[in-house]
Order: C-alpha cells, then structure tokens, then sequence
C-alpha cells in the first residue's frame, strides 16, 4: 500500500489535533490517537501509526532545545539560554547532554537547527582553511 | 620553515570562528547512491551536505552529498563519493554552499573528476576561484553573431559543415564511427583555443588512451579532461559535463575561446535517468525523467559568445550522441539536434566503405554556415557543395557508367575524386591554406586527369611540393584569409605544372 498524498494529509492533520494553540502536546490526545490508529485494519493500521510516529516526533522536536556539553551545565545558565531562544521561538522543553567529544563549548539543537560553538567544530574549520591555504 | 609557521599563525589570526548555524538530518534509507534524509527543512535545492559526524582527529568520516529532491518533511541526495560509508541514522549537515568547484589555470594539462579532484597523479591543482556549477547561460544582450571560425583541421567540416566560436554543433552517429576522432582532431588542431575534453561513462582505457593522444601531440597543454569514466557514479556523470563548461566559463570571463567536447551525452542522459529514478522520480518517455531535455539545454545554452562589453570570449560545444542502429528519430538524439546549432552525422556504411571521416554530407548541416567561414574557403567550398550535391544525385547511375552522356559521366568522375580528396586519416588536421589550396585544385578540375585510386598520393604530393617550393603562396592564403587574382594565378600555374609532373611520374 503506497503512502500516498491523502494519508499523508490525515495523519498531519491528526499530528496537529494533539498540540494546543502553545505548541505544547496533549498527551491523553496524543495516546488516544495512537490507540485508534492501532485499532485499524493490517497495513493501513501499519503505515499511519509509523506516519504518525515520525511526524509526532518531528513536531516535539521542533519545540525541545537541546544542550550539549562536555561538562554538566549549571542551571543558570540553561535557563538563560532557553529564555534566549524562547524570544524567536517556541520551546517548551529543555534537555541537557553531557558530550565528551565536543572537546570543549556548547552545541544547541532545535527542531532540525543546530547552533555549534564546540571546539571540535572550530578545529575542523581551521583545519579547512589550512588545507585550501 | 619559519616562513611556514608564520604563515600558518597569520591563518589562524585572520581566521573568524563564530557559532555556525547549521541544518540538521537524519539518513533514514541509504543504497545505489543515494540517501533519503529526514529533516533538513532549510535545505536548498543543489546545496552540498555533509555526511557523517566530525571527530577530533580530523580524519572526519565525512562524505559529501548533493540535495536534489526537496520533500515536505525529507529530502532525497545524491552522494558525491563513498556511497558504502553512508548508512541508516547518519546525521546529516548543510554546508550553506550550493555546488561549486575550483576553477583556474592550474586546471590546463591536468585530468580531473567532476568536483575538480585530480586524477593524474600530479599533485592537488591550485584554483584561482570557485565557481558554482549550476548558472544561468548568457543573455541576449550579453551575446554576439557568430562570425569568427573555428577550425577543426577536417577538411570535409571546414569546408561543408564549417563551425563557428560560440556554435552548438552536434556530432552524432552509431557506435565506432569516427565521432570521438572527429572531437579529438579538432582538439589537437587547435593552438590558442583552450579546449575542455569530458569523458561521461567512458571506459578507463580510452580516457588514459586518448589523454596519451594528447600528451604525443603537444595538446595537453591547452587542454582539459574532466573525467567521469564508466566506473564512477552516477551522480560524478551527471556532473561531469556541468564541471567541465563552469572551467570553461572561467576561460570565457576573461575574453579567451574555448571548445568543450561533451563526450558523450547519451551516457550523460542515462546517467540522470538511473539517478532521477533512484530517487523515485515520475518517469517519462524510455523512463527518462520529465526535465531530460531541461537537462541538456541548460547545459548547451550556456556555450556562446560574448560581445566586448562582456570580455568577447566564447565558448564552442561539440557535443556527442550515439545512437542505435542509425536511429537518429530516438528521443534524446531528437532532443539535442533540436537544442544544437547544427549536427555532423556520421554512418556506419560510409565508415565501413572507407570514407573517413565518415560524414554523410547530404544530411549534415551547419546553422551557422558560411559566417563561420574565411572568404578563402567560401570561394572553394561553394563550389565543392555543388560537385558533391550532383554527384549524390548521379551515385545512384554511377555503375551504368559506361552507358552516360560525356557530362554526366564527367560529374561522376569529378565526385569521386572529391570524394576521395575528402578522406582524411585521424590525428592529421589539415591546416586552413592547405586545405584551400587542395580544394580550389580539386574544383578546378586539376585532378579529373589523375585516376581515383591516385587522388590521395596527388593530394600528399601536391601539399608537400606547396609547402617545399611555394611556401609564400600558402602564406599568402593564411595571412589574406582570401584568393585573390594573383594568388589564384599562382595557384593555377602551380597546379598545372604539379599535374603535368605528376602525370608524367604516374604515366
């Protein structure tokens, strides 16, 4: 059975019932849709939970920062930080990651943006610039 | 090596790291070359990404890919390398660049891939700059008539199907029939053109062959060759060609000619086709994507010349297309002829019956025509048309020879000795008086005395005496690029005391 453009239209139209107007997931709602989408018949069943799943997914991420670190971040500086990008954006949650090979710095993720000021990535852009020089 | 030292502590100085923003995905299919990402929703169309996580040694596992379909929550890309080191759950990073590679000088004598990597074996290529590979072609305005020739050294082509600087012209015709040669003679005739040879879906050996041609004739220097040879990916032969004219434009800026060999385009169609259909694309006619044509134009359109206000350059594409079984009705060879600015047809029967280059001159054509021609060869090759139109005409009677009128036979005779004066061995460019100078003898009736199977020993001998007794008259043609009375008095009386001797020597 072909995911095709209709299914795709319900299953975001049923991603979209699960958040409220402030972005922040319904969790009965969600675990409700995902109990009627189990309910439903072999492969059709299949393709809009696995649907809904992915795109459940990506609208949570959208909204969640997450803070990587080599070192455990005091909580100061992680609440400075969410209110920072909370004034371009919605966030609702914040989520810390502690990550050796980042060297040193801070790597911020939301959604699918990245904002890297890790000292691995400085070091290979110099390494970079060294090598075209 | 404390120059380099401080050379390198003045890099970092002048170096800005600030945050980098950057797009994020996740691999989630992964095969044939391509990958289907999740994510990536800033992604632009063509925009190079990278591949795999950075580590601190530097040794990054990175692979480099191209963003081609652009979905509501996924994007489809081809990968420019090691497609095995790209798998399922690989984060995936935009560059902010789209596809561009170096380009410069340091390119001329070397062989490259499509990204500009060498391949020679001769070391990394310095660039002057980076263009991106995908660029709107020249505007009207920008553009100039095409009225300086480009001379291929084949006598059949300057004289019959002359190309102009900045033409299209198409060179098609089944396999083994002459069409790279025809390419490769234009390239090793050329002295201040720079010339681009791309290789899509060739085999190893005659790159590496035909880079040794070059090499031997002193070609290699002006030249060129970016390669995407048979065993490359699909998506280094879709490059290939787009590679090689962003090098040529470099050239064009700065006022130079050059000649970009597409060889050849029907390999560079299937290519796309295998690429578009991995990704799963609608497919069209033969399974070709619907944008094939889009493919192509957008490519040949950007072959031109340029006027003055815009550095006067130009840029002169043959493009090459095989086809199957002489079918030149099949959908991509329709496709081009219908972008190019003529087409040079080749056929298997005239290859095999020993007619080489083996050009069918009735069917070949030059949009351009005689604006790409000296007044030297128009006078010759007005001429020359009307012999072998007729003769085309009477090849049919041809064998009832014996049977025909004194004119008609005559018109035979006179056909078959342009005929044969026509061939021309590979690798041998004629240069532009000699070829004058062969043809106003030819259409003059100077060899309707010698036998046919004596036509290209006169045709050696002729050019030869020329060159050693009447260097000032092939200078003449050269330098005036025109025959006038005396240089056509001299020629007739060289002529006649030539075919006197030669008769007298041939019995």
């Amino acid at each position: 059975m072909k995911k095709t453009k209709r299914i795709l239209k319900i299953v975001d139209s049923l991603v979209q019932q699960c958040f409220d107007s402030y972005g922040q997931l319904i969790d009965d709602r969600a675990e409700r849709t995902v109990q009627s989408l189990a309910k439903l018949p072999g492969v059709y069943g299949i393709i809009l939970l696995s649907e809904f799943s992915k795109r459940l997914k990506f609208e949570i991420a959208k909204t969640t920062l997450l803070l990587e670190s080599v070192l455990p971040l005091p909580e100061q500086a992680v609440l400075q930080i969410t209110q920072n990008f909370a004034k371009t954006r919605k966030v609702n949650q914040t989520d810390t990651l502690i990550n050796p090979s980042l060297l040193g710095g801070l790597r911020v993720r939301i959604g699918d943006h990245i904002y890297d000021d890790s000292l691995v990535s400085k070091i290979n852009e110099l390494r970079k610039e060294l090598e075209d020089e | 090596m404390n120059d380099i030292l401080e050379k390198i502590q003045q890099s970092i100085n002048a170096l800005e790291l600030n945050v980098v923003k950057q797009n994020v995905g996740v691999v989630t299919e992964a095969g044939d070359g391509v990958a289907k990402i999740e994510g990536l929703s800033e992604a632009q169309a063509l925009e190079l990404l990278d591949f795999g996580s950075l580590t601190a040694k530097g040794d990054s596992e990175q692979v480099q890919g191209l963003a081609l379909n652009l979905e509501q929550y996924s994007v489809g890309a081809v990968i420019l390398g090691d497609f095995t080191k790209v798998s399922q759950g690989m984060e995936v990073r935009t560059t902010g660049k789209v596809l561009e590679i170096p380009v410069g000088e340091g390119f001329l004598g070397r062989v490259v891939d499509s990204l500009g990597n060498p391949l020679d074996g001769k070391g990394k290529v310095k660039a002057q700059d980076y263009y991106p590979m995908e660029k709107a072609a020249a505007g009207v305005i920008a553009r100039k008539k095409v009225s300086v020739p480009l001379q291929t050294g084949i006598k059949a082509i300057d004289a019959l199907i002359p190309i102009g600087r900045g033409q299209r012209e198409l060179i098609i015709g089944d396999r083994n029939t002459g069409k790279t040669t025809i390419a490769l003679d234009a390239i090793i005739n050329q002295k201040e053109v720079i010339c681009i040879y791309v290789a899509i879906g060739q085999r190893g050996a005659k790159i590496a062959q035909l880079v040794a041609k070059l090499e031997e004739t002193g070609s290699l220097n002006h030249t060129i060759v970016v390669a995407a040879s048979a065993s490359s990916p699909a998506s280094m032969q879709y490059l290939a060609p787009y590679a090689g004219v962003t090098l040529g434009e470099y050239f064009m800026a700065q006022g130079k000619d050059v000649l970009i060999v597409y060889d050849d385009l029907s390999k560079h169609a299937s290519a796309y086709r295998q690429m578009s259909l991995l990704l799963r694309r609608p497919s069209g006619r033969e399974a070709y994507p619907g944008d094939v044509f889009y493919l192509h134009s957008r490519l040949l359109e950007r072959a031109a010349r340029l006027n003055e206000d815009f550095g006067g350059g130009s840029i002169t594409a043959l493009p090459i297309i095989e086809t199957q079984a002489g079918d030149v009705s099949a959908y991509i060879p329709t496709n081009v002829i219908s972008i190019t600015d003529g087409q040079i047809y080749l056929e298997s029967d005239l290859f095999y019956a020993g007619v080489r280059p083996a050009m069918n001159v009735g069917i070949s054509v030059s949009r351009v025509g005689g604006d790409a021609q000296t007044k030297a060869m128009k006078k010759v090759a007005g001429r020359l048309k009307l012999d072998l139109a007729q003769f085309r005409e009477l090849a049919a009677f041809a064998q009832f020879a014996s049977d025909l009128d004194p004119a008609t036979k005559a018109q035979i005779e006179r056909g078959r000795r342009l005929t044969e004066v026509l061939k021309q061995p590979p690798y041998s460019p004629v240069p532009l008086e000699e070829q004058v100078a062969i043809l106003w003898a030819v259409t003059n009736g100077f060899l309707d005395g010698v036998k046919v199977e004596d036509a290209k020993v006169y045709e050696t001998e002729y050019l030869k005496t020329l060159r050693l007794k009447n260097k000032d008259l092939l200078e003449s043609i050269a330098n005036k690029q025109d025959l006038d009375d005396k240089i056509i008095e001299d020629l007739t009386k060289f002529s006649k005391k030539f075919t006197e001797e030669f008769g007298g020597i041939n019995g």
